[in-house]
């Protein structure tokens, strides 16, 4: 013990990690989005920068509806927090004036392609461009359409309008609105939520809304809250239990002393290693609660007299073990695994060399309440190991059989049960259309990939790299077609000056493709058609930074030009897989470090009691979480920290017994505070968070049992 | 004429607002009127359109079979073209084909015209009052409402509304869009069901 000095040290550390926590901004300090680092960002191909991008833009969008959205979006635009409001999906009036001014540039060339088959005469178009007109007069759909004819008798716009139909529309009335700043990165999913109710209890009732940021922000208050009540509830019942057990609350608040300090340290540790910390790390974090108490009980138990260096030998030993094996997933490549090796193995360390500097721990010696209970053995008979170790081995080997993993990234979400349906409501008729997203360099190569692949896309009478510049054949017909068309009209019975609209405008695109070409015109009209689409109606064309895309609704054709779709859905059910891979990988590393130092420190005697009882412990866990339910890497990850947790009451038990020690009784004083610390994350609204609870539950029972199978037959001199 | 084109293009369609207002001064007649139009539940009817307008050379011509139910709206299965059936109700136009069912473009006045239309056939005197002057006419048995609108801006093209029948049948639909721009619709050969069953409202509606 160091004294006056070690408690001078261990202030110093607190001081300055608490200074260090205050000063964090603990908004961009703690990663909210739980999807974070599990997700692919890898963006190597241009239609996986667009998808990037677009699912950065689609987290800024907020949806509203209300009796009067231009009110609304008048109001949310008051926001500092907003940067953009719109009482309609589409900007309607500004789509309409660029399709409808650039409807030759936009169409033209698809439509005269169309038509042009063979060997096209300016008469052939006229007649075929007439028939049309006439034939669609005559259908029920030229309804609403007809004063637009005169300026556009070539239906450039309702065949366009036509293959709108394949568009999935979000619902009557939504309006939107932009938030500066994603919804993930800040403490903004807050703020600007409480900026759009505060600014929407001014409007009239019935307004709705949804968007990412209410789901971020309620993520962020479930897990706040759960965070903050798990580790309140868990040092309550902790507390609880060493007040009914030790007898004096003064001894609880030594023994808390560091569980305090090792979270307090390894949270600031984190913080000068990562710029930020997943919110997952910070929940598996907190069971260094669980974990750290067990230092305080097994010094203040046992550590005096002749136990005194046995017990401080066997905590370093233990805490060692466990330490090295949390270090070990430093070496993972993903960010949230090395977070919590950094934050476990930092916070065992440090509540190690806490419990061996805080002098109160040894100096309040005593038993615990019932003392005479506490080590009696369990079982009255103890058959062979072989029997013990065949029933696991079957039971690890048909649970593996039957293994059936569970890589889906949403078990670490939130259940969103009531915001999911108020967001259903946004989407009339149509259950979540999966939106398919085709990125490139040119918007007009994008238009010709997609036409080629022959499918029903509302792309397809767009003008496109293939057809934007005309044929020296089609360029000569177009200087014959107005003349043609004029007399074909005539012919047919209409009144050719009615048309007039058309002449003009057809006039001006003749000159300009003369002048500038096909392609440089169609470029240029396509680049202000999507600044128009501006808002959510961006991701169905678009350019920005180089990089251009288009977004539609085909899976046949998204298969057949390599698009990606933006949902993430896919990658989320899947999103687990290689972190898994990664777990197995690190845990069969981890066992055979641990079991190698085992062997190399203890006699073959004392190491097979220790694999015995910690490895049949944790195959049993396994096997019981494989037969009757999925496996997902948070039960992996469970099993590991169980493995670390039952190497030491194993390491703390065989020390003792080799020593001629009794039964040290604080093996199980200590595993009680670990289960009740776990327990309380079985009532966690996280399926990960319950299946990392359970595990480690079952892992600490089970090495229990086969531990308290080896004393018995130590003490019958079997072993 | 261009600022005309510019309302075009809708990309998403709007609901009127149709504030409910206090009933009308009409007669007996009329409440009647709506009482036995509303007794006699689903109706199904044959159809004649007429459509015109400047670019046509002679109004169109279309038939089909007409459905309306009070609940579900209006339903015309036309017998041109596709043999599209256009469904207007509550939330809007909706076209369905043999390719399946699509909300249909169109300007916002057409989507308004389709509501108030909604209201003319359910005889909502109150919701109607609300935009449109109500002159009503009855001789005998024939009766005729013709619908005027308040107020020219707030319903664009639609100059006017015409409802005409005989008892408690509808006959005759008339849109006025000014001059040389109307469609009629003829009804015969009604037949009334107090509701549709499933298969057909699946089929003829929304």
């Amino acid at each position: 013990m160091i004294g006056t000095r070690g408690h001078f040290i261990l202030l110093l550390l607190a001081f300055a990690a608490a200074i260090r926590l205050s000063s964090l901004d603990w908004s961009s300090f703690l990663q909210l989005d739980v999807s974070e680092h599990f997700i692919s960002n890898r963006a190597a191909s241009p239609t996986q920068l667009a998808i990037s991008h677009l699912r950065d833009e689609q987290a800024r969008y907020i949806f509203f509806r209300s009796p009067n959205n231009a009110s609304v979006a008048e109001q949310l635009t008051r926001s500092p927090r907003i940067t953009q409001a719109s009482a309609s999906v589409f900007d309607r009036e500004r789509v309409s004036k660029t399709l409808y001014e650039h409807r030759f540039e936009l169409f033209f060339p698809h439509w005269l392609e169309e038509h042009s088959e063979g060997s096209p005469s300016a008469e052939g178009l006229a007649r075929s461009a007439v028939s049309e007109l006439e034939a669609f007069l005559d259908s029920p759909q030229s309804l609403g359409f007809e004063d637009l004819l005169f300026a556009d008798p070539l239906l450039l716009l309702p065949r366009f309008m036509d293959s709108l139909q394949s568009l999935p529309t979000m619902g009557l009335d939504v309006g939107w609105a932009r938030i500066e700043d994603s919804p993930f990165h800040s403490s903004l999913a807050q703020q600007v939520v409480r900026d759009i109710e505060s600014l929407l209890a001014h409007e009239t009732s019935g307004t709705q809304w949804t968007g990412v940021v209410k789901f971020a922000e309620e993520s962020s208050r479930v897990i706040r809250n759960e965070v903050g009540l798990l580790n309140t509830v868990s040092l309550l019942l902790l507390s609880l239990l060493a007040v009914l057990l030790l007898r004096s609350p003064l001894r609880v608040l030594h023994l808390l002393v560091p569980v305090v300090f090792s979270i307090t340290l390894a949270l600031a540790s984190c913080s000068l290693i990562f710029d930020s910390v997943h919110i997952l790390a910070l929940i598996l974090g907190s069971i260094l609660a669980g974990v750290t108490i067990d230092f305080g009980i097994h010094l203040m138990l046992h550590c005096s007299g002749e136990r005194k260096r046995v017990v401080m030998g066997a905590l370093v030993l233990a805490c060692v073990t466990s330490a090295t094996g949390f270090a070990v997933l430093i070496f993972s490549s993903n960010p949230v695994i090395r977070q919590v090796g950094v934050l476990v193995s930092t916070g065992l360390v440090v509540a190690l060399a806490c419990a061996l500097l805080y002098r109160p721990l040894v100096e309040h010696q005593g038993n615990l309440r019932f003392a005479d209970k506490w080590d009696r053995s369990l079982f009255r008979i103890a058959p062979s190991r072989a029997w013990a170790v065949a029933l696991v081995l079957i039971s690890a080997a048909t649970a593996l059989v039957g293994v059936s993993w569970s890589d889906d990234v949403r078990i670490l979400d939130i259940k969103h049960s009531q915001l999911k349906q108020e967001s259903a409501q946004f989407t009339s008729g149509d259950s979540s259309p999966n939106v398919f997203i085709l990125g490139g360099k040119e918007l007009l190569a994008l238009l010709a990939q997609l036409e080629a692949s022959d499918k029903s896309s509302w792309t397809k009478q767009f003008t496109n790299e293939r057809n934007a510049n005309l044929t020296k054949e089609q360029q000569s017909v177009l200087d014959e077609f107005p003349k043609a068309l004029r007399r074909e009209l005539n012919n047919r019975g209409y009144k050719e000056a009615l048309f007039s609209p058309f002449f003009a405008d057809f006039e001006g695109y003749s000159k300009a493709i003369a002048e500038q070409g096909g392609m440089v015109l169609a470029r240029a009209k396509l680049a202000e058609l999507a600044k128009a689409l501006d808002g959510p109606a961006g991701f169905l064309l678009g350019e920005r930074g180089g990089i251009a895309w288009v977004g539609f609704f085909d899976s046949v054709a998204a298969e057949e030009t390599g698009a990606l779709a933006l949902s993430v859905e896919p990658e989320l059910r899947n999103g687990l897989e290689p972190v898994r891979r990664q777990l197995l990988e690190i845990g069969a590393i981890l066992v055979t470090v641990m079991l190698s130092v085992v062997c190399i420190l203890f006699r073959r005697r004392s190491w097979t009691s220790i694999a015995f009882s910690s490895m049949l412990g944790l195959l049993m866990a396994f096997s019981l979480v494989a037969w009757f339910g999925e496996v997902n890497v948070f039960h992996l990850t469970g099993l590991l920290l169980g493995l670390c947790l039952s190497l030491d009451y194993s390491i703390f038990y065989v020390i003792c017994r080799d020593r001629g020690l009794p039964y040290p009784y604080s093996i199980r004083f200590s595993a009680l505070t670990t289960l009740v610390a776990f327990s309380v994350l079985l009532f966690s609204s996280i399926e990960a968070v319950r299946s990392l609870g359970i595990t480690v539950i079952l892992s600490i029972v089970l090495t229990h049992l086969f531990l308290e199978w080896e004393r018995n037959r130590h003490e019958r001199g079997l072993a | 004429m261009s600022k005309r084109f510019l309302l075009f293009l809708c990309f998403t369609l709007s609901v009127t607002e149709l504030n409910g207002a206090e009933e009308p001064g009409l007669s007996a007649f009329w409440h009647e009127l709506r009482n036995h139009l509303l007794e006699r539940g689903a109706v199904t009817a044959d159809f004649r359109e007429t459509r015109q307008h400047p670019i046509r050379q002679h109004p169109a011509r279309l038939n089909g079979e007409l459905r309306y139910d009070p609940t579900h709206g209006l339903s015309l299965a036309y017998k041109q073209g596709s043999s599209a059936i256009m469904v207007i109700d509550e939330v809007g136009l909706l076209r369905k084909t043999s390719h399946g069912p699509s909300r249909l473009q169109l300007p916002d006045d057409w989507e308004r015209l389709h509501q108030v239309l909604l209201a003319a056939m359910r005889l909502d005197y109150a919701t109607l009052e609300d935009s449109f002057l109500i002159v009503p006419e009855e001789e005998g048995p024939a009766w005729r409402l013709h619908l005027e609108p308040a107020d020219g801006d707030k319903l664009g093209r639609i100059l006017g509304v015409t409802l005409s029948g005989t008892q408690a049948t509808v006959t005759t639909i008339i849109l006025d869009m000014g001059p040389r721009r109307s469609i009629q619709i003829d009804l015969s050969n009604h037949r009334f069901v107090p509701t549709f069953p499933a298969d057909i409202l699946a089929q003829y509606f929304r």
